[in-house]
């Protein structure tokens, strides 16, 4: 911490991006991603040329955290901090979000669930069949032909 | 005449896209074609077949390196049939796995859902609303982009 000039300590930024990483429960790597895909604005850097955080990126980023946890993706995150960026409350926004992605997962366990199904009737089907035809006429393979 | 199909009838026949039929070459899914005179691909009723077979096994979820390796066995004059089987048995498993994660997820969702029901939609700050529900999560440890 000595390293900081004095004048990013008064501005509150004075966290290194391995601490700001720990704070929020991520990694370094991880954040220069999210610089990178301009999520993070550019880290302001200190004369070592280290980049340099404060509490409102630690906040930004538990939130970047926490929406990527609930399947939220990296442009849904970009429309939702540039509302907030502009000075929007982006609440509404979030809510609809929220809303679309209950019903894409809906839908994707509904496929997963009848692509199951169908794995399993192959796999029962199959037990009938002999397992060594080479021409694949007669066997599982026959059948995810005919499907 | 059924044994001098162009690209294009191949693709209409399997409903797939000749760029599609194109890549399948180009990574040895399909053998290269035959050429007419004037340059262009001739395919025959196998290569319907073939394709019919990629996209339906596709559509099971079998990947690209799985059909070749099916493929690529019955053409060593192997059956293929156990390494199918195998591979059938583990993707139950993958997507078992797969719905149990999307059920968890669809649950958290639902009480997100809920509880951001009772804040206001108008938070600038985004210190009560369902941002923060978000922002105080308990974060996992899980490292994932």
């Amino acid at each position: 911490m000595n390293r900081l000039n004095p004048a990013n300590r008064q501005a509150g930024r004075n966290l290194q991006i391995g601490q700001l990483a720990r704070a929020a429960g991520t990694s370094a790597k991880t954040i220069r991603f999210y610089e990178e895909a301009e999520l993070l604005p550019p880290a302001q850097r200190a004369e070592n040329g280290y980049r340099l955080y404060g509490d409102e990126d630690v906040e930004r980023l538990r939130f970047i955290r926490g929406a990527r946890h609930l399947d939220f993706t990296l442009d849904d995150l970009k429309e939702v901090l540039a509302l907030r960026d502009q000075g929007e409350a982006p609440c509404r926004y979030v809510a609809q979000l929220l809303e679309e992605k209950l019903g894409e997962i809906g839908k994707r366990i509904r496929q997963m669930q009848e692509l199951q199904q169908e794995l399993q009737q192959l796999i029962g089907q199959a037990g009938s069949l002999p397992d060594d035809d080479i021409e694949m006429k007669h066997c599982v393979c026959h059948l995810i032909y005919n499907r | 005449m059924e044994n001098r199909l162009h690209i294009s009838d191949l693709a209409q026949q399997t409903d797939t896209v000749s760029s599609t039929i194109r890549y399948y070459e180009e990574i040895g899914l399909l053998p290269p074609a035959a050429r007419a005179g004037n340059g262009y691909r001739v395919y025959s009723r196998s290569d319907v077949e073939r394709l019919q077979f990629i996209r339906r096994a596709k559509a099971l979820d079998f990947s690209l390196e799985e059909i070749k390796e099916i493929l690529d066995l019955r053409e060593q004059g192997q059956a293929p049939c156990a390494y199918v089987i195998n591979r059938i048995g583990a993707k139950i498993d993958e997507v078992e796995r797969k719905i149990t994660e999307l059920t968890h997820l669809k649950v958290e969702l639902g009480q997100l859902k809920i509880r951001a029901a009772r804040l206001p939609l108008t938070d600038i700050e985004a210190k009560s609303c369902i941002c923060h529900l978000i922002e105080n999560q308990q974060l996992l440890p899980i490292d994932e982009l």
